[in-house]
């Protein structure tokens, strides 16, 4: 949008849109006592008012509780709350990864999606912690993994060969159970 | 910089062939909600964004969607190994078979090649984290049509660990919306105006520069970038920041091109400048 404002003398009824308008008329008028509670331009969410013509997703609230990291890869989040399968009775058949790589995986998983909620709410120091604690709890499963089963990254030192080429791969049958 | 991990975020073991069951899932590799086009959109959004939050959610969501492209991958490569010429014919494979043989291709379960038309990138706050909203549910569609076509436990166990994850970026992407437009100057702008706007305008060099932007009796052409919450005013050749940032000024202390929307009548009355 562009407005050019030509005229070194607006017009004088530009200038009364200065003056404040209506809202004293609204606030004393008994029939919109529950509307005047927000402003013309917001609309209710339920206890509070924000500007219409936006979506609204609600915050999720801090320190919300979790599932432990096994269940959280199952689930494939890690908070109850944001727990909401296309059918209840669809079951989890998990795999049967090796012990290294599924314990591996569900730290991993849990150091993403707490990344991801961290994101969002960077000052819940509880999830900051717990998110740092898998990240340690992370490299030690990397150790273990690596040693039983090859480098995951290639700038592994591997001794006697370069093993990162070895198979399988993890889109390789058995590649990554 | 991207570096690679040898395994999968999620594992993928399927017991059984099915060349049928894998030319409905290569949709979510390379159809108009794939997680190819996720990737893409999220990680080419990221550029425009003003926020920390805000480039740090499109990495990290764009990040694993692209973990969730190799998933896809890897149950299409599975369903569809050792197949023989019955199977391929049989099973309806044939017409992706004569193309790409067994392997993996970005293309809809109807056929078409992964096309950019089906992501967008707007480079706008709300127009972009909107489109993802948006995005984030037509993939959970897609993964609940999956479902309900598929009856191997073995691919479904996958589906449902990738259609809870759109359910949780849905939600990440709607935070910040919340957490960016609450507690705005929301009477300030409409709607239009709010996200960008480029308002040329002479100043009142009388009027301190940060306060009102639009003032009657002004002189010398600046360019007023309104973006969010907080606005840029440049010489209208140069385009240099002459003062910034600029935080915008009590509502009903503004001028007239604000007054869009207002329901108070003598606004209405009022010419607006031409």
């Amino acid at each position: 949008m562009y407005i050019e404002q030509t005229s070194v003398n607006a017009p004088a009824s530009a200038e009364r849109s200065f003056t404040p308008a209506a809202p004293a008329k609204i606030q004393n008028n008994p029939v919109s006592a529950t509307e005047s509670s927000c402003s013309e331009k917001s609309g209710k969410l339920p206890g509070t008012c924000a500007p219409m013509a936006f979506p609204y997703v609600p915050m999720q609230t801090d320190d919300p509780r979790r599932y432990d990291d096994r269940e959280a890869l199952q689930r494939g989040t890690l908070f109850p709350g944001l727990d909401l399968p296309f059918h209840r009775e669809l079951k989890t058949r998990f795999p049967a990864a090796n012990t290294q790589l599924s314990e591996l995986m569900a730290l991993d998983f849990a150091i993403d999606e707490l990344g991801l909620y961290l994101t969002t709410h960077r000052n819940d120091q509880e999830a900051l912690a717990l998110y740092w604690n898998y990240i340690r709890m992370g490299r030690e499963g990397r150790r273990r993994y690596e040693e039983m089963h090859g480098p995951l990254s290639k700038t592994c030192i591997t001794e006697g060969s370069f093993k990162w080429l070895d198979d399988p791969w993890p889109w390789d049958e058995g590649g990554n159970t | 910089m991207f570096v690679y991990e040898k395994k999968l975020q999620y594992p993928v073991k399927i017991a059984n062939t099915n060349p049928k069951l894998a030319a409905l899932i290569i949709s979510q590799y390379g159809g108009p909600d794939g997680e190819l086009g996720a990737s893409l959109r999220y990680l080419s959004q990221r550029y425009s964004m003003p926020y920390p939050e805000l480039k740090g959610l499109l990495t990290d969501i764009g990040t694993e969607e692209l973990g969730h492209l190799e998933m896809i991958g890897t149950i299409v490569h599975q369903l569809t190994r050792n197949l023989n010429e019955n199977d391929i014919k049989a099973a309806g494979f044939d017409a992706y078979f004569v193309d790409h043989t067994a392997g993996i291709y970005p293309a809809a379960a109807a056929g078409f090649p992964w096309n950019a038309a089906s992501m967008a990138v707007k480079g706008d706050l709300i127009a972009d984290l909107t489109e993802d909203l948006a995005a984030e549910q037509k993939a959970r569609v897609t993964y609940d049509n999956i479902l309900r076509l598929s009856d191997d436990p073995d691919v479904n166990d996958v589906i449902k660990f990738l259609r809870a994850r759109e359910v949780v970026h849905f939600q990440r992407f709607g935070e910040p919306l919340r957490t960016r437009w609450k507690g705005m100057h929301r009477d300030l702008f409409s709607f239009s105006d709010r996200s960008e706007i480029c308002l040329r305008l002479k100043m009142d060099k009388r009027v301190p520069r940060h306060s009102l932007p639009l003032h009657r009796g002004t002189r010398g052409n600046f360019v007023v970038s309104i973006s969010l919450d907080r606005a840029f005013i440049f010489h209208c050749g140069a385009c240099r920041t002459r003062t910034s940032p600029w935080r915008p000024p009590l509502p009903r202390r503004t001028a007239p091109w604000h007054s869009l929307g207002s329901s108070a009548p003598e606004r209405h009355s009022a010419p607006r400048p031409s």
